[in-house]
């Protein structure tokens, strides 16, 4: 039952990323792979949240594997980056949270509100800031071969 | 005054037709400096309209890339490649995310252009599209009026109509609803379409707002509002759905995922007036979206006690 589950649930993340990548108008060679790295990312999240009883753990590991194999792929390419991280980002991006914070708002439960706000912004920062980090990083280890083939 | 180097062309409009053509007056301030006065008219013209023509160039990767979503440091520093290539090694460039501002040095005096930036959206084939083509220009694949047609043929380039770009959302928004049901079961058809009526219906207010030039915070709000007002419809319509399920799956394609992610590296890279402005303009659309949602479900609330929810 459960594995069911999870086989349901990352055909259809692969899916989801797939058709997100066509509404951000991704090119049409990288759509295959930010799919893939997309739901693997999201898996990886599922595993590690269930597993260390922690989201935020799981949400930075899932947001540096989408982010680093992003770098890879763009190095053999030679596309920016952006094109391959952003649609497989997508289904780490906490819109459930923005929601209960924002039901909890509506139903006057300003402590919930106040919980479900907090983690939100926490988990978009955490987000934004592996991608952040590993591009940085990826810009100071991976500079030497493409870079000096593009000046000449 | 001798130098002619505080002579600044500024120019807000980036028409070809004005750029190739120095103006009349441009030439009368210009003092011919006694000594060095050996050069002929014409072929001191030919360098200042190959310069700024160089300028205009820069300004359009950038205008793109910004216009397109791209980072405000990549956009800069592809300007600023255009620009190198093209033999400026002085051209000094300043992006915002609303505003470009480009600066090169010609012979004996300075260009400089501002354009303002509107209309942001995401779309990642143009970016990419760029990078492609001031990377063949640097490369000296490309020359620089080949690299402006590119790029101005590349402005009136979606790669998807506007149909194609609902639709996707549609289907996606419709599979994240599937992704986000916490059981298996077959009333997960229902909120498959449901939310796929619904993010259709909201991506087609806010592609055509955008066309209109309507503020993204109002079809943003008011695209969320339309979702939730379909999935409690539906819902209690048909008296089955997860209301909460279809209504995270449909947001997902409004949500400000791309510029969050570029105000944080944005700040990380150290452009903070661009970083701090992003966040904002994230905050804002979210703040729409939860609003947008928020009205709907208060309404629903205080009708009917709330059982769906």
């Amino acid at each position: 039952m459960t594995s069911l589950l999870c086989l349901r649930d990352l055909a259809v993340c692969f899916g989801a990323v797939f058709l997100y990548g066509i509404f951000m108008s991704a090119p049409r060679k990288a759509l295959f792979l930010s799919a893939l790295s997309g739901a693997v990312a999201y898996f990886v999240y599922r595993l590690l949240a269930v597993a260390l009883h922690h989201e935020l753990i799981g949400y930075f590991a899932a947001a540096f594997l989408a982010a680093a194999s992003a770098e890879l792929f763009a190095r053999f390419f030679r596309m920016p980056a952006t094109v391959f991280v952003m649609p497989s980002l997508i289904p780490l991006v906490p819109g459930i949270g923005l929601y209960r914070s924002m039901l909890c708002l509506v139903q006057n439960d300003l402590d919930g509100f106040l919980a479900a706000g907090t983690r939100t912004v926490l988990i978009s920062g955490i987000i934004a800031a592996a991608v952040a980090v590993t591009n940085s990083a990826a810009r100071h280890i991976l500079r030497r071969k493409p870079a000096e083939n593009t000046e000449e | 005054m001798t130098n002619s180097k505080d002579n600044i062309t500024q120019k807000a409009e980036a028409r070809p037709e004005e750029e190739t053509i120095p103006s009349p007056t441009e030439e009368e301030i210009v003092p011919s400096p006694s000594g060095e006065g050996k050069r002929s008219p014409a072929t001191e013209e030919g360098a200042a309209t190959d310069r700024s023509l160089l300028i205009e160039t820069a300004l359009l990767a950038g205008e793109i890339l910004l216009e397109s979503g791209g980072e405000t440091f990549r956009a800069e520093e592809t300007a600023a490649i255009i620009c190198r290539s093209g033999g400026d090694p002085d051209g000094e460039v300043f992006f915002l995310p609303t505003g470009i501002f480009i600066s090169g040095s010609g012979e004996d005096r300075r260009f400089s252009t501002v354009k303002r930036v509107g209309r942001r959206s995401v779309n990642l084939f143009r970016v990419e599209r760029v990078n492609f083509y001031s990377r063949a220009f640097a490369e000296g694949k490309l020359s620089l009026p080949q690299l402006r047609e590119k790029l101005l043929a590349l402005k009136n380039n979606a790669l998807y109509s506007r149909p194609a770009l609902c639709l996707a959302a549609g289907l996606s928004s419709a599979l994240f609803t599937v992704l986000f049901e916490p059981t298996l079961s077959l009333t997960v058809l229902f909120d498959f379409l449901v939310s796929f009526v619904g993010a259709f219906a909201a991506q087609l207010l806010c592609l055509s707002g955008r066309m209109k030039n309507v503020y993204p915070f109002s079809t943003t709000f008011l695209g969320s509002a339309l979702i939730a007002l379909f999935a409690v419809l539906f819902c209690s319509l048909f008296g089955i759905g997860n209301v909460n399920v279809i209504i995270i799956g449909a947001i997902m394609p409004l949500l400000p995922g791309m510029s969050l992610t570029n105000a944080i590296r944005d700040t990380v890279t150290g452009d903070l007036i661009s970083g701090v402005s992003r966040i904002a303009e994230t905050l804002l659309l979210a703040a729409a979206i939860a609003g947008g949602v928020g009205f709907v479900l208060a309404c629903y609330l205080s009708i009917t006690g709330g059982p769906l929810l």
